[in-house]
C-alpha cells in the first residue's frame, strides 16, 4: 500500500491524543465512514458538535488523510492485520486502532460495493414499460388492422440521473427482440456452467 | 315484402369527396359494400392525357409516379420526359400528381379491383388502359400501403439489437476479487418515415436483463389473451 507522506502526517495528527481528543476522533472516523458511504456530505465535518473545539486545519488534515486511508485499502481489499500494522506504525494507539477496525469489519462490503460503482458507464436499463395499441387506421391510410408495441425503456446514467429510450415496434420485431434478449441472458449460464 | 324494393342509400365520405351510393338491401346482405374513389375535375382534366400517349408512356408515368410516393418530387424527371413528349413540364407534373393521387387513395382505402375500375368510369378511358392501370395498381398496393403506413407512428422503430457480455475486473476505484457482469447492448432504431437509422448505446446487468426479457414476454402473450383476440376479432 502506497500512502502519500501528506496522508501519513495526517495520520500521526489522528494519533494525537491531544490535538484530536477521544470524543472527537469517534465523531470523526464516524463521518470519514458516512461520507465514503455516501450517507453524508462534507459539512457534517463542520456541523459535529463534538468537533468544534478541534483546530480547523488539523480537522481537515486528518479527515483528507483517514478519507485517503480508508478508499486505498478498500481498493485493494487489505486486510485487517495489514491495516492494524501500518496504524501502529503511526503511533495510534490499540484503543483507537479497535475502533477502526471495528468500523472497517461493519463497512468492508459495503464500501466495496460503492466503489464498484464509481465509475462512468453506458445508461444503464433499470426497467421497461410497453404499452400495445391496435394500429386501426391514420390520416394516411385505412384498414391496417395491425398491432403496434410502444416499449418505453427506463436508464440510468449516474445515480438518480434518469434517461429513456422509446420505440415502437410490431409483433414481428418485438420477437425478435425478446428472441435475442433471451439468449443474452442465457448466455451468462452458459457461461458460467463452463467455467 | 315491401322492403324486398328498398333500396339504401349510403354515404362513403372521405376528407374531400362525399359520394352517395345506392343499393338494394339483397346487395347489402351480401356485405359488399361499394367504395369508390372520386376524383375531382383537375384530376380528371389532367388524366385524359393519358388517352393520347402509347401504353410504353404510360407505364413509364406508373414508375414516376410511385417514385413520386416513394421519395417526394423530382422536377428532372420532369423536364427529361416532356422533352421527350414535346409537352410543357407542368403537365408531365400534373399527370404525375393525378396518378400518384388515384394509386394512394385507393390504396389507402384497400379497392378491389371492381371498385378500383368503376372509380376510373368518370375518366372514360379504354378498357385496355384500365386494365394496365389495374395491373399496376394491384401491383403495388403493398409497397404503397407500407409507405403509407410509416408516416404513423412517428416514433423509431425497432430496428435492430447486438448484444455482449462483458466482465468488469477492475476499475480505478477498486482492485481484484471483484467479477461485475455487464451486458452491452447496441438498440438500433429507424426513425419512421425516412432511412435514416440511429444507435443507442446501453448497458445492462443480468438482473435487470432478466426483468426486461419477462416484461416484454409478457406483452408478447398478451395479444393472445382473449380480451386482445376478442378486440381484434371485432374489429374490421
Amino acid at each position: 500500500m502506497n500512502l502519500s507522506e501528506d496522508c501519513l502526517k495526517g495520520l500521526e495528527v489522528l494519533a494525537d491524543e491531544k490535538i484530536v481528543p477521544n470524543e472527537a476522533f469517534r465523531a470523526l472516523i464516524d463521518c470519514c465512514f458516512d461520507v465514503v458511504l455516501k450517507h453524508e456530505t462534507e459539512s457534517a465535518l463542520f456541523e459535529n458538535s463534538s468537533l468544534k473545539n478541534v483546530d480547523v486545519i488539523a480537522l481537515k488534515q486528518t479527515y483528507s488523510a483517514f478519507i485517503i486511508f480508508i478508499l486505498e485499502t478498500m481498493k485493494s481489499n487489505i486486510d485487517n492485520s495489514v491495516i492494524t500494522h501500518t496504524l501502529e506504525d503511526h503511533k495510534l494507539s490499540s484503543n483507537r486502532i479497535q475502533v477502526i477496525i471495528q468500523y472497517f469489519n461493519q463497512n468492508r462490503i459495503a464500501i466495496r460495493k460503492v466503489l464498484s460503482i464509481t465509475n462512468f458507464h453506458y445508461p444503464h436499463i433499470i426497467d421497461v414499460n410497453w404499452r400495445l395499441d391496435y394500429f386501426m387506421k391514420s390520416n394516411s391510410i385505412e384498414k391496417v388492422n395491425t398491432p403496434v408495441y410502444l416499449i418505453n425503456l427506463t436508464t440510468e446514467k449516474e445515480e438518480g440521473e434518469k434517461g429513456e429510450v422509446e420505440f415502437a415496434c410490431t409483433l414481428d420485431q418485438l420477437q425478435d427482440l425478446v428472441f435475442k434478449l433471451r439468449d443474452a441472458q442465457k448466455q451468462i449460464e452458459r457461461s458460467s456452467i463452463k467455467s | 315484402m315491401t322492403h324486398q324494393f328498398q333500396n339504401f342509400y349510403l354515404f362513403v365520405t372521405d376528407l374531400d369527396n362525399t359520394t352517395f351510393l345506392c343499393t338494394s338491401s339483397s346487395d347489402l346482405i351480401s356485405i359488399h359494400i361499394k367504395m369508390i374513389i372520386v376524383l375531382d375535375s383537375h384530376h380528371t382534366e389532367d388524366l385524359q392525357f393519358l388517352k393520347t400517349v402509347e401504353n410504353d408512356v404510360i407505364r413509364e408515368f406508373c414508375n414516376i409516379s410511385l417514385e413520386f410516393i416513394r421519395k417526394g418530387d423530382n422536377k428532372k424527371l420532369y423536364i427529361a420526359a416532356s422533352k421527350k413528349l414535346n409537352v410543357s413540364p407542368d403537365v408531365i407534373e400534373n399527370v404525375v400528381k393525378g396518378l400518384s393521387h388515384l394509386f394512394v387513395e385507393c390504396s389507402r382505402f384497400m379497392l378491389n379491383d371492381a371498385d378500383f375500375k368503376d372509380s376510373l368510369s368518370i375518366l372514360k378511358f379504354e378498357n385496355e388502359l384500365v386494365d394496365l392501370l389495374k395491373e399496376v395498381y394491384l401491383e403495388q398496393r403493398n409497397e404503397i400501403r407500407i409507405i403509407l403506413q410509416e408516416l404513423y407512428p412517428h416514433f423509431d422503430h425497432y430496428s435492430n439489437l447486438e448484444w455482449r457480455l462483458d466482465v468488469q475486473v477492475a476499475n480505478r476505484s477498486l482492485r481484484g476479487q471483484t467479477i461485475n457482469p455487464i451486458y452491452l447492448l447496441k438498440l438500433t432504431t429507424q426513425s419512421g418515415g425516412t432511412q435514416e437509422k440511429k444507435e443507442h448505446i446501453l448497458q445492462t446487468d443480468p438482473n435487470n436483463l432478466k426483468h426486461l426479457c419477462n416484461e416484454l414476454e409478457a406483452a408478447l402473450m398478451e395479444i393472445r389473451s382473449n380480451d386482445c383476440r376478442r378486440i381484434m376479432r371485432n374489429i374490421k
